[in-house]
């Protein structure tokens, strides 16, 4: 084992410019979706990684940038600590064989009119890696390693069963003997009485050829099983960086948590709790500032100076989120802002007590805040709603409740736990330094205030 | 860390067989140590597999894979899929008779002859033509249909007859020629714009736009005006706006197989954008641009006959159909129908003919029209 790591990312990221006509292109006035932004990752020889998110959180993308699929907008991906871009074109292809890619469904990523053999020689002629007398040998040997039979060579894809398929799609990746297998969703497409037998190839592969794997996933409990190490992604960020025991321990961000809680659990005597996380992934176009899960986040850290628990805290974020939206005249009609508008007759009859009230039972705060203090500055504000001035209300609940949550973006930073140097979450929940400031009373307004939205 | 509750803690129960001891055994055979699930799963894989191999015939192990990338073996079950649903089409074969008639007579209607440096090479004796088409005065002119010139004469008292066998080399080496170099030229602009996209599509679509914002016929007399009548002149004019079609619809395929993972697959491989191209992009998406380039030999024809007719196409006195129809307007005028009846047959015949086919490739490289056909 060399000390460098098989392939190192630093700081990588991915920008997307989401204009399409020739005009927007001049104008420039194109949106930014950063699919991937700013991770960092490691993956050793031998290891299988485990790449965990929800569909649009960009664990596709990263995938793509380390098989050089996509170029970085930022950031290096480095192989045995040599960066690819620096190298020449030729040194680049070479560098490439040492990442391969298996697709998610192997019916779409072989080509329909082309034989097996010619499916799995290509690589082999591409890279020049048997002479071209040897190849057809090779490509017998590449069928049987994976399970098939080298007489299976001049037979078409559509031939074959799904698993079978996906057999051949890891031949193929193989031929150019990788030392890492970036697998993107390498069995979800596949029947699940297909997918052990899929998943055991590769553990045996795995054994045989002393590879690493990086597997992305939408689905912990794949993974779980498989990998040596987790890292969950949201938004473009990795979160949460640990193994899988690590993760289920306990003590994990609470993204991860909410996805652990979904997985279910073959023991009736389990009681754990099901965290349902509301709403979708936010865009990436306009992602939440601070800590971009905390606007699904269950265990927002309370404001401080008050004495609030975290649902409390949630609604009040939530009320100024929708009330911002409402400013910029964003509100979609029937959503959860419509307690902000009720009829004209509740208003006669039940005055504006009533008013306030909805718009608490909306946001799931409680009548009277627990922490006096609050209380005043909440109902501050929601009287200067009921009177219309929605833009003094967001800015009252603004300077009153700011959460570290939204105005920090936490790091990613090792997490001090007894025997796991690699643990690594990005909450602020675990970061020492913010929770000692915390306490004491310090003014927790965000230093870096270029991370706040808009 | 906080372990109140031990039920919470997952993992009490565990599913065994995704442990290293049941996944180092073979594939072959199930383990007794795995649970029910796994022995199914396996169970029913190995059936999979097996039926897959005993629903082939067992051909011999493989000879030619991976030999040579740009060998175009591989699309054999389309291609006979595709022959068989041609072959069940009538009125496709039907046109298909007529056009090989067409081009039989027209290949054995004098003899061919090629002539280099004195010596003379005699390609094909046969000479169906009774007479030599551009001889004068073998009958009267103008004379009407009879035994001897069963087509007539025209105004010079050239056999009719022989003319429209002869004159169907003219229209048919026309058509093949100004097709084929038009796919020569559309096929790898269309898919090098549709593949790499940017700005290289932007200046190969935009040269394709302006050459579309010209009427196809206007365009093609405008060349051959400025090159002058002649055979391969006007073949030329008919490249230059032929391709167009070509490129454009091929590059709007490509478009589409681009996005597919087999293209992104090859991609992430290593493979060079030119291997891509020529094995996984262009076969997959030639299919609408072979059933257009069949269509076209008709439209093709008629577009050489058209520039005949206009004067601008083969010297005057050629026997092309076109320019026969041309020189018989005036005949036609003073009564004499069959100058221009039986070139205008000849046009007719075959471009009805190029249309039964191109109809039928459509229906043969697209199997799901068929069966739309069908339920209809
Ligand atoms: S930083 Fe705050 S919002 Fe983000 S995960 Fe941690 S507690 Fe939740």
């Amino acid at each position: 084992m060399t000390d460098a790591p098989l392939v190192r990312v630093e700081g990588l990221e991915k920008r997307y410019t989401t204009s399409d006509g020739l005009l927007e292109r001049l104008l420039g006035t194109g949106q930014t979706v950063r699919a991937v932004d700013g991770v960092d990752l490691e993956i050793r020889e031998g290891e299988t990684v485990g790449l965990v998110g929800e569909s649009g959180c960009g664990k596709t993308t990263l995938a793509r940038l380390l098989v050089g699929l996509d170029e970085p907008s930022a950031g290096t991906v480095a192989h045995r600590g040599i960066d690819p871009s620096e190298r020449s074109r030729r040194e680049r292809r070479r560098l490439r064989t040492t990442v391969q890619y298996v697709f998610q469904n192997p019916s779409t990523s072989l080509n329909p009119r082309l034989p097996v053999a010619d499916l799995v020689g290509e690589p082999l002629a591409v890279h020049d890696v048997v002479p071209p007398g040897r190849r057809d040998e090779r490509i017998g040997e590449l069928l049987e390693t994976v399970g098939l039979e080298a007489s299976h060579a001049n037979r078409y894809p559509h031939e074959f069963s799904g698993g079978q398929r996906q057999r051949i799609a890891i031949a193929r990746a193989l031929a150019v003997e990788p030392e890492l297998l970036v697998l993107d969703e390498p069995v979800s497409a596949l029947d699940a009485s297909v997918q052990a037998r899929v998943l055991n190839l590769l553990a045996d592969l795995q054994a045989e050829f002393d590879l690493s794997y990086l597997v992305v996933s939408h689905d912990l409990s794949v993974v779980e099983h498989v990998a040596d190490r987790i890292a969950v992604m949201y938004l473009g960020r990795i979160v949460d960086c640990g193994t899988p025991a690590q993760l289920f321990d306990g003590g994990a961000h609470p993204y991860t948590e909410a996805l652990l809680s979904a997985i279910p659990e073959p023991d009736p005597l389990w009681e754990g709790e099901r965290i349902v996380l509301e709403g979708d992934v936010p865009s990436a176009i306009d992602p939440p500032s601070g800590c971009r899960f905390h606007t699904r986040c269950q265990k927002l850290i309370p404001p401080a100076g008050y004495d609030l628990d975290s649902d409390t805290t949630r609604g009040l974020v939530a009320l100024r989120a929708d009330l911002e939206d409402l400013a910029a005249g964003e509100a979609s009609a029937g959503g959860p802002l419509e307690a902000l508008r009720p009829s004209s007759a509740e208003r006669e009859t039940s005055g504006e007590p009533a008013e306030t009230a909805s718009v608490r039972r909306t946001y799931d705060l409680p009548s009277t805040l627990s922490d006096p203090d609050a209380e005043a500055e909440l109902s501050g504000a929601l009287e200067a709603l009921a009177a219309g001035a929605v833009e003094e209300a967001r800015s009252r609940l603004e300077a009153a409740f700011e959460t570290p949550c939204e105005s920090r973006r936490p790091e990613l930073r090792p997490v001090n736990e007894a025997g796991s140097a690699r643990r690594r979450i990005a909450c602020h929940r675990f970061d020492d330094r913010f929770e000692r400031r915390l306490e004491a009373g310090d003014d927790n307004r965000a230093p870096d205030s270029n991370e706040r939205r808009r | 860390m906080t372990d109140r509750e031990p039920t919470t803690r997952r993992g009490r129960i565990r599913i065994e067989g995704f442990d290293e001891h049941a996944t180092a055994t073979n594939t072959d055979h199930v383990q007794s140590n795995r649970s029910d699930l796994d022995a199914v799963s396996d169970r029913r894989d190995e059936l999979d597999r097996r039926t897959t191999v005993d629903r082939l015939p067992t051909g011999g192990r493989s000879t030619r894979g991976g030999r040579n990338l740009d060998s175009g073996v591989g699309n054999k079950t389309g291609l006979e899929a595709s022959w068989g649903r041609f072959r069940s089409n009538r009125t496709a074969l039907f046109g298909l008779a007529i056009v090989a008639a067409l081009s039989v007579l027209a290949l054995f209607a004098r003899p061919l002859e090629f002539s280099a440096m004195g010596y003379t090479l005699t390609v094909q004796p046969f000479s169906l033509a009774p007479y030599d088409p551009s001889e004068l005065y073998v009958g009267p002119s103008n004379a009407g249909p009879s035994l001897a010139h069963p087509f007539g004469t025209d105004w010079a008292g050239r056999d009719l007859f022989s003319r429209v066998l002869v004159g169907g080399r003219y229209s048919l080496s026309i058509g093949a020629l100004a097709v084929t170099l038009a796919l020569c030229i559309g096929i790898p602009l269309g898919a090098i714009a549709g593949y790499f996209g940017g700005w290289i599509d932007e200046t190969i679509m935009r040269l394709v736009d302006t050459l579309y914002a010209f009427p196809f016929l206007v365009l093609a007399i405008a060349i051959v005006a400025i090159l002058g009548p002649g055979y391969w002149n006007l073949i030329v004019a008919l490249v230059v706006t032929g391709w167009l079609t070509y490129a454009r619809l091929l590059r709007g395929e490509v478009l589409s197989i681009v996005e597919t993972d087999y293209v992104e697959a090859s991609k992430a491989l290593g493979t060079p954008h030119r291997t891509i191209i020529g094995r996984h992009v262009v076969p997959n998406a030639i299919g609408p641009v072979i059933v257009q380039a069949t269509l076209n030999v008709g439209s093709v024809v008629l577009a050489a006959a058209a520039l005949g007719f206009l004067g601008l196409g083969l010297e005057a006195g050629t026997a092309e159909w076109g320019t026969m129809l041309a020189r018989g307007r005036s005949s036609l005028l003073q009564g004499h129908w069959h100058v221009t009846v039986f070139p205008g047959m000849a046009i007719f015949l075959f471009v009805l003919a190029i249309n039964l086919v191109g109809d039928g490739v459509t229906d043969a490289l697209d199997p799901r029209r068929e069966t739309g056909r069908r339920d209809r």
